[in-house]
């Protein structure tokens, strides 16, 4: 009688493992914040590679002695990657003694070369690649919501999203900041400000008070609390100040928004054609080969792993490929073969017998073909929104 | 005019105070409440006066007859805007908007190049209803509110069904669409319940607004470009109810539209203001 309820618990057990779990997530890569990316940057003029900031003054040191290449401003820029990309592929077509002028700095007959912002080329990427980094700014706290701040004027220790305080404190206070959506580095502006105030000067007028109660008097009479728009400390926080590289913001608020196109072509079609961004990364199913497009990841797993993807969906239905996707994924997650079903310890040992065995093939379809496996096994599997783009 | 609405919903921080540069000489402006903004709203054209006096009892009656809906706030009438931080789950049937993306563009002026902001904004409630609008301005603020407006201007009825049995709430679309923006296609398969969306960033943002539960997604095409994406899904979503399933054949009597209805309602009274002017 114990022994089998024994059996019967241990059966139950080896059940259970193989019942639906969670779905998983892929290991993401690279962090979000806009702040601090890591990335790998190739040299300009060579094939060494670097990893920025890590090793930016390595990088730097590289290019003055071994290029004499300068870069006018680089501690302050934003996007250094990006910047050194562009260059990379412009000195590929043309030589870099044509492009950048070349300066002489001590006596020795040593040509250095300086990219700065005299090059017409070099102003333009400068500006967009800021304007870049302040909307992405932007955005990263335009949904944030883990901002935290006690109020500057009452007792609230306000958390949640910047464009909310801005909010409170126009609305409880009276204090005229801007409408939140045209400002950036919400943070750094709300700490000038508290700044300022703690100083006990005006933070319109700059003049100075004797006591705390006579300054908020000053600037609720006289309506001082709000951002003197000649004071140019505050520029930064505006985006509208970023749009020209040249012009101040109020020959840009004198030109009138083009108002008067018809109402129809607003939201045509031609509208949406110039938001580019990143194509989603796909994940190999049986490595972790990462690619964007489909169809290079499918001569991949032909060439690496023997299975050729087109070939072998051909007489399924959209649904089935689904299914046969997240079995795959299931499988490779529980470190055991599609075909054959062994179990290991290693995904290396499951990847190689794969490969010895050619095992990276279909399976019975009643395996597979089960109603569990239109859950996707893993969240947001680039896989499954390309399947059917697959081609011969 | 249309510009007096715009103070409407979305919350207050869309209202219309600019501290900063240009404007904002502290003159304090009195909160707009939502109430007082629907009316202060004059109608202009003839759908909207028969909106303001409540003759068109909801949005699917202005569907059904395919008249093209010109004032936003006829869309706020029949769906109130959420107030701001508003969870979904506590958004359905209230009109929530969001910015899915601002970028720069530069345009080309005899004055020499022009950069401008852009903003792509998409509106829906949660069970539905889907709007999709872009706006080009040189402030950032300028370009999300008028993007909200063409996006309400825009709000199309999304069809549910079922993927296998008819119980429960309509979950996922009635059978297979595609939509199509320049050279994406994006196709939408019906899903089992439980499935979740399965669709890339932006394209699954697009179906919880509309109030789609489940759904395959396929694309094919230059997906990088997000903006042909988004109009693509969009696309995908009116054509639900582009499509004739068997279980509309049945055939329907034809009633007169709004605007026969009412028309004696639209003669009488309500006089234009070129018409008042003459006669006083």
């Amino acid at each position: 009688m114990a022994a089998k309820e024994v059996k019967f618990c241990e059966e139950l057990e080896s059940e259970s493992e193989s019942k639906m779990f969670g779905p998983l997530n892929f290991d993401e890569v690279g962090t979000h914040s806009p702040q601090v990316t890591y990335s790998e940057v190739v040299c300009l003029l060579c094939d060494n590679i670097f990893n920025i900031p890590l090793s930016f003054e390595i990088f730097v040191r590289h290019l003055f002695e071994v290029h004499n290449l300068l870069i006018e401003d680089v501690q302050t820029m934003d996007n250094l990657p990006e910047y050194i990309r562009y260059w990379r592929d412009k000195f590929k077509q043309t030589p870099i003694e044509e492009i950048v002028p070349a300066i002489r700095i001590d006596s020795s007959h040593r040509l250095f070369f300086m990219l700065s912002t005299l090059l017409e080329d070099d102003k333009k990427l400068r500006h967009r690649l800021k304007l870049e980094h302040v909307l992405k700014v932007q955005e990263f706290e335009r949904t944030d919501t883990s901002y935290t701040r006690m109020c500057l004027f009452c007792k609230l220790d306000f958390e949640g999203k910047r464009v909310d305080f801005i909010a409170h404190l126009e609305n409880h206070h009276n204090m005229q900041l801007g409408n939140p959506q045209n400002l950036v580095y919400i943070e750094e502006l709300v700490e000038k400000i508290a700044e300022t105030v703690d100083k006990l000067i005006c933070m319109f007028c700059n003049r100075l008070f004797p006591e705390r109660m006579v300054l908020k008097e000053h600037m609720r009479k006289k309506l001082h609390k709000r951002i003197n728009r000649r004071n140019s400390d505050y520029d930064k926080f505006f985006i509208v100040n970023y749009l020209e590289s040249d012009k101040k913001a109020k020959n840009v608020n004198r030109e009138k928004d083009e108002v008067y196109t018809s109402e129809d072509s607003l939201n045509d079609d031609e509208e949406y054609y110039d938001w580019n961004e990143k194509e989603d990364v796909i994940i190999c199913l049986f490595c972790d080969k990462r690619e964007t497009d489909i169809n290079i990841l499918c001569l991949h797993m032909e060439a690496d792993h023997g299975f050729d993807f087109a070939e072998c969906m051909k007489e399924f239905d959209f649904y089935q490929k689904v299914k046969f996707v997240n079995y795959v994924r299931r499988q490779m997650h529980r470190k055991r073969c599609l075909y054959c079903d062994v179990a290991f310890t290693a995904v290396r040992s499951l990847q190689n017998h794969l490969i010895e065995e050619e095992h990276c093939k279909i399976p019975d379809i009643k395996v597979f073909d089960q109603p569990e496996f239109y859950f996707p096994t893993y969240e947001n599997d680039a896989f499954l929104y390309l399947i059917d783009d697959v081609e011969d | 005019m249309t510009d007096s609405g715009t103070h409407t919903g979305a919350g207050g921080s869309f209202g219309e105070k600019r501290g900063g540069f240009g404007m904002g000489r502290g003159r304090r402006r009195p909160r707009r409440s939502e109430k007082d903004a629907r009316d202060t709203w004059q109608p202009v054209t003839k759908l909207g006066r028969l909106v303001k006096e409540q003759k068109i009892k909801s949005l699917e009656d202005i569907y059904l007859y395919s008249l093209p809906i010109k004032e936003h706030q006829i869309v706020e009438e029949f769906i109130r805007p959420a107030g701001p931080n508003v969870r979904d789950e506590e958004a359905v049937d209230k009109l929530k908007d969001e910015v899915l993306k601002i970028m720069p563009v530069q345009k080309q002026t005899c004055a020499g190049q022009r950069t401008r902001f852009k903003a792509f904004v998409v509106v829906g409630d949660h069970n539905g209803h889907i709007g999709l609008g872009v706006k080009c301005s040189k402030e950032v603020a300028t370009a999300i509110r008028g993007a909200i407006i063409l996006a309400k201007l825009a709000v199309v009825p999304v069809r549910r069904g079922y993927w296998g049995n008819n119980f429960g709430v309509p979950h996922t679309i009635p059978c297979k669409v595609t939509g199509k923006c320049g050279s994406v296609r994006v196709r939408l398969i019906p899903a089992p319940r439980g499935t979740g969306l399965v669709a890339a960033g932006y394209a699954k943002k697009l179906l919880q607004f509309a109030g789609v539960a489940d759904c395959f997604t396929s694309a094919c095409g230059q997906t990088r470009t997000l903006g042909n994406f988004a109009k693509a899904v969009y696309d995908a979503l009116c054509n639900t109810y582009s499509y004739l399933t068997p279980d509309l054949w049945a055939d329907q009597l034809l009633t007169p539209d709004p605007y026969e209805e009412h028309s004696e309602h639209l003669k009488a009274g309500n006089l234009t203001r070129k018409a008042r002017y003459v006669t006083a």
